[in-house]
C-alpha cells in the first residue's frame, strides 16, 4: 500500500496491462519523450520503448485511426485524447467508425480499444479546454465510458478498460491528477459497470462522478453536522451503468440527487433519472433533483468557473433545501 | 458574491425551490408515502403531516399504521379453502421479446395486489420463482419493480438464489416450466405461499387472430397456459377471479409488446 497521485496511478495502470500482454500500446501527442502533457505517461517509453509507446503529429483523426486499425489487426491499443474537448474534432471517427464496428461486422472485427483522455474543468483551462464530455461519448451505441474519481480505481478501470473487447473512453478528471490516495501493491483489476458507495447514509442518496465526488462527499459530510445522514455513490462508470447499486440506495433513502459536471440538458443525470422514474418511482419520497451547470460554455475567470460548477456548499444547500420542502 | 438576478435561473441550485403560488408543497403525498399507505390500509386523509409545510412524511404514515393495528385486528386462519383455475393466454408477441416471464411475474404481483384487500400480506407479496433448472430466486420487492426491473432482477446472475428446500417466506411462487414441454401443472401450495402460479411452456399454433384491418382470420399464434391456485380463504379472493386478471395484465403486455 503506498500512497499515489491520480497522474501516476494512470502509468502504473498502463504499465500493468503493458507487462501482462505485450500487444498493449501507447499512442498520442507527446505521450513518449515527454510523458504526456498531464504526466500521465511518465516512464513507459523508458520501459517499454519506442516501438510500443508511439508519439504521433498533432492530429487526433490520426491518432484515433492509427489505434483503431491497430485494434483491428490484433493490437490492444491506448490511445490519448489530451483534451477531451478535442473530441470533436474526431467523433467521425469514433462514432462512424469504432463505435459501430463490432455491429457493422456481425461480430467479426471486434476494437479492443481505449481513447483515454483529460476531462473536466476547474484548472481555469476556458471553454475549449474543460468540458465533461461522458453525455458525448455515451449517447453512442457501442461505447462504454468510464470515469474514476481516486488512484486506485484509475488503475483498476484501466486494466478492465485495456482487457475489454470493446472501445472505452476512458475520462481522467484533469482536476484530481494531482490528488493522492491510497493504492494497493500488486495487481489491481477492477470491473467495468460497477458504482461504489463512497458513505453510506439514510435520508438521501447522491450519485456523483469524476471530481464532483470529493465535492459531494464533503457536501455529505456538512449535511451530517445538521442532521442530515447523505450516502454517496460514486458512479464510475456511466456505461454500462450499475442500476442495481443505485435503485437499491434509492429504495432505501427515497430521496435522489445527482451532481455534474455539465448542462442539466441531456446530462447523465437525465438517464438516470429516468430509470429511477421508471422502475424505483414508488421509493421517491420526492422529485428527482439535479446539480449541474448552467447551460453556458464554462468560463475563464476564476471567480466564474467556480461560480458556475456544483460546489459542495451548492450541493449541500440543495439537498437540504429539497429535503425541507 | 452577488450574482445579476437575470442569471440566477441558469446557476447551480438556481431554480426556484419554492413552488408558485405560496407555501404550498408541491406534492402533498410522495410516492413512497402513498404506497406505504395503501399496504398498511392507512387513509392518508386523517393523517396530520409533520413535515416541512405540512407534509405527511414515511414515519406519519408508520405511526399511524402502529395505532390503527390492534391486536383484534390479526385473524387466525385456521382452515384452508384451495382452488386452481387454469387458462390460456396469447403472447405471440411477448414470446419473440425477452420479457414474457417477467411479464407474467409482474401481472401476477399487481393482479394479487389488486384482488387483495390493503394491509394484507398478499399487498406486498415475497416472491419466489421455481425455475425447472436454474436456481430458485426470491424477490421481496417484486410490488415495487417494473417489468424491466423484474426482468434485470431475475436475470441478474449474481443475485442471491434462493435453495430448494429452505424455508420460504414466500407469499407468491411461480412455477416456471418454459422448456420442459409441460403445458402445466397444478401447483401446491408450500409454506406460507397464498398463491403460486405454473407458466407452462409456450405453444404455436394455428389460431383465429386479430388482422390489421380489424376483421379476424386464421394465423399462427403463440400460447401459454397459466395455472393459479390459491387459498381462497387467507388471500381474499378465488381462483378464477384473480386468474382473470392476471390473463388480462398479461395481455395488455402483449399488446404493447413489438
Amino acid at each position: 500500500m503506498a500512497q499515489l497521485s491520480y497522474r501516476d496511478a494512470v502509468a502504473r495502470g498502463i504499465a500493468q496491462e503493458m507487462r501482462r500482454d505485450e500487444r498493449v500500446v501507447v499512442v498520442g501527442e507527446d505521450i513518449a519523450g515527454a510523458g504526456g502533457v498531464f504526466k500521465t505517461t511518465v516512464g513507459l517509453l523508458d520501459e517499454f520503448g519506442p516501438k510500443r509507446v508511439l508519439d504521433t503529429p498533432i492530429s487526433e483523426q490520426a491518432i484515433l485511426g492509427a489505434a483503431m486499425g491497430a485494434a483491428m489487426t490484433g493490437l490492444r491499443p491506448v490511445a490519448e485524447i489530451m483534451f477531451s474537448d478535442f473530441f470533436a474534432v474526431c467523433w467521425d471517427i469514433v462514432v462512424n467508425q469504432i463505435a459501430k464496428t463490432r455491429y457493422m461486422t456481425d461480430g467479426q472485427v471486434s476494437l479492443p480499444l481505449v481513447i483515454k483522455t483529460g476531462n473536466g474543468g476547474g484548472l481555469r483551462f476556458g471553454a475549449q479546454h474543460s468540458q465533461s464530455i461522458e453525455n458525448w461519448a455515451m449517447a453512442v451505441p457501442g461505447l462504454k465510458v468510464v470515469t474514476p474519481s481516486t488512484a486506485e480505481d484509475v488503475v483498476g478501470l484501466m486494466a478492465a478498460a485495456i482487457r475489454d473487447e470493446d472501445p472505452v473512453i476512458f475520462c481522467e478528471h484533469k482536476g484530481l491528477y494531482a490528488s493522492k490516495g491510497e493504492v494497493p501493491d500488486g495487481e489491481i483489476v477492477d470491473s467495468l459497470g460497477t458504482a461504489k458507495i463512497r458513505r453510506p447514509g439514510r435520508d438521501a442518496t447522491i450519485l456523483a462522478l469524476g471530481m464532483m465526488v470529493p465535492r459531494a462527499l464533503a457536501a455529505a459530510e456538512d449535511l451530517a453536522t445538521r442532521g442530515i445522514d447523505a450516502e454517496v455513490i460514486d458512479v464510475r462508470s456511466l456505461v454500462p451503468l450499475d442500476t442495481r447499486t443505485i435503485l437499491g440506495s434509492v429504495a432505501r433513502t427515497g430521496r435522489l440527487f445527482t451532481v455534474e459536471e455539465n448542462p442539466q440538458l441531456l446530462g447523465w443525470g437525465a438517464e438516470i433519472a429516468s430509470i429511477v422514474a421508471d422502475e424505483a418511482f414508488w421509493d421517491l419520497d420526492g422529485p428527482v433533483q439535479r446539480i449541474t451547470t448552467p447551460h453556458i460554455p464554462l468560463p475563464s475567470a476564476d471567480s466564474l468557473e467556480d461560480l458556475v460548477m456544483p460546489s459542495a456548499e451548492s450541493v449541500a444547500s440543495t439537498v437540504e433545501k429539497a429535503l425541507q420542502s | 458574491m452577488s450574482v445579476p438576478a437575470a442569471l440566477a435561473p441558469f446557476l447551480p441550485g438556481g431554480r426556484p425551490a419554492a413552488p408558485p403560488g405560496g407555501r404550498r408543497p408541491r406534492h402533498v403525498h410522495s410516492p413512497r408515502v402513498r404506497r406505504l399507505a395503501s399496504d398498511r390500509g392507512v387513509s392518508l386523509d386523517r393523517i396530520a403531516g409533520t413535515g416541512p409545510l405540512g407534509r405527511v412524511t414515511v414515519a406519519d404514515v408508520g405511526r399511524a399504521a402502529t395505532t390503527a393495528e390492534s391486536p383484534s385486528a390479526a385473524v387466525a386462519i385456521e382452515s384452508r379453502k384451495l382452488r386452481t383455475s387454469v387458462a390460456e393466454v396469447e403472447v405471440t408477441r411477448l414470446a419473440r421479446t425477452t420479457d414474457l416471464l417477467a411479464s407474467v411475474v409482474e401481472s401476477a404481483v399487481q393482479a394479487l395486489r389488486a384482488v387483495s384487500g390493503a394491509a394484507t400480506a398478499a399487498s406486498r407479496p415475497v416472491l419466489r420463482v421455481h425455475a425447472p433448472d436454474g436456481p430458485h430466486r426470491e424477490v421481496v420487492n417484486a410490488h415495487d419493480l417494473s417489468v424491466s426491473g423484474l426482468r434485470r432482477t431475475l436475470d441478474d446472475a449474481s443475485a442471491v438464489p434462493a435453495h430448494e428446500g429452505e424455508p420460504s417466506g414466500a407469499t407468491l411462487a411461480v412455477h416456471d416450466l418454459r422448456g420442459t414441454g409441460l403445458l402445466f401443472d397444478l401447483p401446491v401450495l408450500a409454506g406460507g405461499e397464498l398463491v403460486a402460479l405454473s407458466v407452462g411452456d409456450a405453444v404455436d399454433r394455428p389460431a383465429v387472430v386479430a388482422l390489421p384491418d380489424g376483421g379476424r382470420g386464421i394465423g399462427m399464434g403463440t400460447f401459454v397456459h397459466l395455472a393459479l391456485t390459491v387459498d381462497e380463504h387467507a388471500a381474499g379472493t378465488d381462483a378464477a377471479v384473480l386468474l382473470t386478471q392476471v390473463r388480462q395484465r398479461l395481455e395488455a403486455h402483449d399488446r404493447r409488446a413489438s
